[in-house]
């Protein structure tokens, strides 16, 4: 029978016996480093000319589970509560005739943070960061979006969607991911799962690096102290704040075998 | 693609597939044996048995810059002295971590890197400090 032994000073050899040893060279394990993002959408605003008024124009985009949602506009006033039925949810932006492209981004950016009301209320389901004339839109729900079209708006306001939610899933295969999150918003969390082993004694590990930006979780099928489970977090996730999780495929369910500062849920 | 695939009745060979297979046998990774007084420095790699003996002495582990390094230091036997292995990077509850203390005999601790420095996720040492 065969010995496989690796060795700094002779290489890969087979020699009699059985085993598979790595003697004095390390043996490095395959990896892959991810940054997952939301799904976010770019929206560049122009300025209101009032000979050809952004009034009653509107743009449509989409939550994560693809209900749509419209930001329509209502120059001086003179439109209130007539929503033009262009989605399943609508906001109503108003402001000055003439505002300049900076005072439109602002009045989108305060309108859907101020829509509270509801748990589809624009304000729960986006998150909007402004630029000057520039809003990045994060779609709160985590996951890929069901829907990847927008909706432009008539008089220019070009809407494009920056990141779709769908990069980031951990490559099974690979025997360690180190995980951090790229989102702008320190609220904002990501979710990317974990699909199963494909051979019982695969090994996995997951580091969970800086959380500067948002909490980064992981769902798929996980057995904790033999109760199943479906999520891994940051216990304690911050600018600075690290953790990892041992994981070891039994054939249905990736068993949490050691921790370090990592909650299973 | 190849798969190469280790089994003891064959030794090494490849086959269609993809991935590395070490079929009937375990894995046995680089290992040393270090004691307090005598050596100075952890390997960053592989398994270290520790042997502490009377005297409180003291190494350095180095961060291993391969991201998903692990690392095991087994402590079976204990003199009576201690030995305080300097590590950075974090401890389980995510804190900092600064250093392992062995003074007790069955003591031990699993590292992984990510890179940059240890992430703790497994330790019974005398403190984790």
């Amino acid at each position: 029978m065969p010995k496989v032994t690796i060795s700094s000073s002779k290489g890969l050899e087979q020699t009699s016996g059985s085993g598979f040893s790595v003697s004095d060279v390390e043996l490095v394990r395959s990896s892959e480093s991810i940054t997952p993002t939301s799904a976010s959408y770019t929206v560049t605003c122009i300025a209101d000319d009032p000979a050809d008024s952004l009034d009653d124009d509107s743009f449509v985009i989409y939550a994560q589970d693809g209900e749509s949602y419209g930001i329509w506009f209502d120059v001086a006033g003179t439109l209130a509560g007539s929503a033009p039925g262009v989605s399943d949810f609508e906001l109503e932006v108003a402001f000055a005739s003439g505002a300049t492209a900076d005072a439109v981004a602002t009045a989108i950016k305060t309108a859907i943070d101020a829509d509270t009301g509801t748990i589809t209320s624009f304000g729960n389901m986006f998150t909007v960061i402004r630029v000057t004339n520039v809003l990045t839109i994060y779609v709160n729900e985590t996951g890929a979006l069901t829907t990847t079209s927008v909706v432009d708006s008539a008089a220019g306001i070009e809407v494009d969607l920056a990141a779709d939610g769908s990069a980031g899933d951990l490559d099974e295969d690979l025997e360690c991911s180190l995980v951090s999150v790229g989102n702008e918003v320190s609220t904002l969390n990501t979710t990317v799962a974990l699909a199963s082993g494909s051979s019982v004694g695969q090994k996995k590990n997951i580091i969970f690096a800086s959380a500067a930006n948002g909490e980064v979780n992981v769902g798929g099928a996980l057995s904790n102290a033999g109760s199943a489970a479906v999520l891994l977090s940051l216990t304690t996730p911050g600018a600075s704040a690290a953790g990892a999780a041992c994981l070891v495929w039994n054939g249905s369910a990736w068993v949490v075998t050691n921790t370090s500062n990592v909650t299973v849920a | 693609m190849p798969k190469v695939v280790y089994s003891a009745s064959k030794g090494l060979y490849q086959e269609s597939g993809s991935g590395f297979e070490i079929g009937d046998v375990s894995v046995v990774e680089a290992s040393e044996a270090i004691e307090n007084g005598t050596d100075t420095v952890v390997a960053t790699h592989g398994t270290s048995v520790l042997t502490v003996g009377a005297g409180s002495d003291g190494m350095s582990l180095a961060v291993n810059t391969n991201v998903g390094a692990t690392k095991f230091i087994v402590s079976p036997t204990n003199g009576g002295g201690s030995c305080t292995v300097t590590a950075s990077g974090k401890k389980q509850d995510g804190t900092t971590l600064a250093s392992l203390i062995f003074n007790a005999a069955g003591e031990h601790a699993q590292l992984i890197s990510d890179g940059t420095q240890w992430i703790c996720v497994s330790a019974v040492t005398g403190v984790e400090a």
